[in-house]
C-alpha cells in the first residue's frame, strides 16, 4: 500500500462506522507510510466531491484497486 | 494532583506573554500516546489548539513562544500531488472532485498554481491564527485553512485541509477538506 493508492473498504469496524464509514466506501490513502499497522485515509461520496472522512484505517481492511470496477458504482 | 496541575502553560521564556504556544509530549516511563506524540513541537495560535491534557496521566504541556512568521520560520507545503495525483487524476474522477474543479475553471495545468496559491494563503492564515480546528489522531491535528482564489471574475473559497506539523510546518491533507 502506498500514498495516493485508491482503496475499497472491506471489513467494518466500530471506529469506522462512527465515522460514517463502511464496508463498500472508496478512498484515497494520504499518509505516506502507516503508523501501528494504520493508513491514513479519506474515503469521499460518489459524485458529490463531498468527503465521508478521513481516518486511520488498519491495512488488512482495505483493498487496493487501480481503478473502480464498473459494478461497484452507485447507481447515478 | 490538585487545581494547578491542569494550567496549559508553562513559560520557559519567562513571564513574556504569547498568543501562540508549542506543545511539549513528555514521556512517562516507556509508554507514551501516540495522538500526543503527533503533537509534539507542534505550534498553535492559545485560541485554537487542543486540548491539553489529552487524557488521564497525560504529562504534555504547552509553552509560550513567538508568534510565528510566515516563510521565515513558519511555512506550508502542498505537494502537487494533490492535485495532478488526486484532484485532477482520472482514477478519482468518481468522486466529483475535478469536475467540481473543472466547473470552477481550473484544469490539472492549473495545478503549478494552485500549489503557490494554497501554501501561500495557507502560511499566512496559519501564522494569523485564521483556522479551525478539526480531527485529531495519531497522524496529527488537522486544521481548516479557507483559500481563496479568483477565476473568470468570481471568487471562489476553498475550505482545505492541512495537517499541523513541527515547528510552524503545515502541510495539506485534502484541497478540499471537511
Amino acid at each position: 500500500m502506498k500514498y495516493l493508492d485508491l482503496v475499497e473498504l472491506i471489513n467494518d469496524r466500530p471506529t469506522y462506522t462512527k465515522q460514517g464509514v463502511k464496508v463498500g466506501d472508496f478512498g484515497a490513502v494520504m499518509s505516506e507510510k502507516a503508523i501501528e499497522g494504520k493508513w491514513q485515509v479519506i474515503f469521499s461520496e460518489f459524485y458529490t466531491g463531498k468527503d465521508i472522512a478521513d481516518i486511520m484505517v488498519r491495512e488488512e481492511d482495505l483493498k487496493v484497486y487501480d481503478k473502480i470496477p464498473p459494478e461497484k458504482y452507485p447507481k447515478h | 494532583m490538585n487545581m494547578f496541575n491542569n494550567l496549559l502553560k508553562i513559560d520557559e521564556a519567562g513571564n513574556v506573554f504569547s498568543e501562540w504556544v508549542e506543545w511539549k509530549h513528555v514521556t512517562a516511563g516507556f509508554l507514551h500516546c501516540s495522538t500526543c506524540l503527533s503533537l509534539h513541537k507542534c505550534w498553535f495560535h492559545r485560541k485554537k489548539m487542543p486540548i491539553c491534557k489529552q487524557h488521564e496521566h497525560c504529562h504534555c504541556y504547552v509553552f509560550s513562544i513567538n508568534s510565528p512568521i510566515p516563510n521565515v520560520n513558519s511555512k506550508a507545503e502542498c505537494s502537487i500531488d494533490k492535485f495532478t495525483g488526486y484532484i485532477f487524476s482520472e482514477k478519482y474522477k468518481w468522486n466529483g472532485k475535478m469536475e467540481l474543479f473543472h466547473s470552477l475553471g481550473f484544469t490539472i495545468e492549473d495545478s503549478q498554481m494552485l500549489k503557490d496559491e494554497f501554501e501561500k494563503q495557507a502560511v499566512q492564515k496559519y501564522c494569523n491564527g485564521d483556522y479551525t480546528l478539526q480531527k485529531l489522531n495519531a497522524y496529527g491535528q488537522r486544521i481548516n485553512i479557507v483559500i481563496q482564489l479568483q477565476k473568470n471574475g468570481r471568487e471562489i473559497n476553498f475550505e482545505s485541509g492541512w495537517m499541523v506539523r513541527e515547528k510552524g510546518l503545515v502541510t495539506l491533507n485534502t484541497p478540499l477538506g471537511d
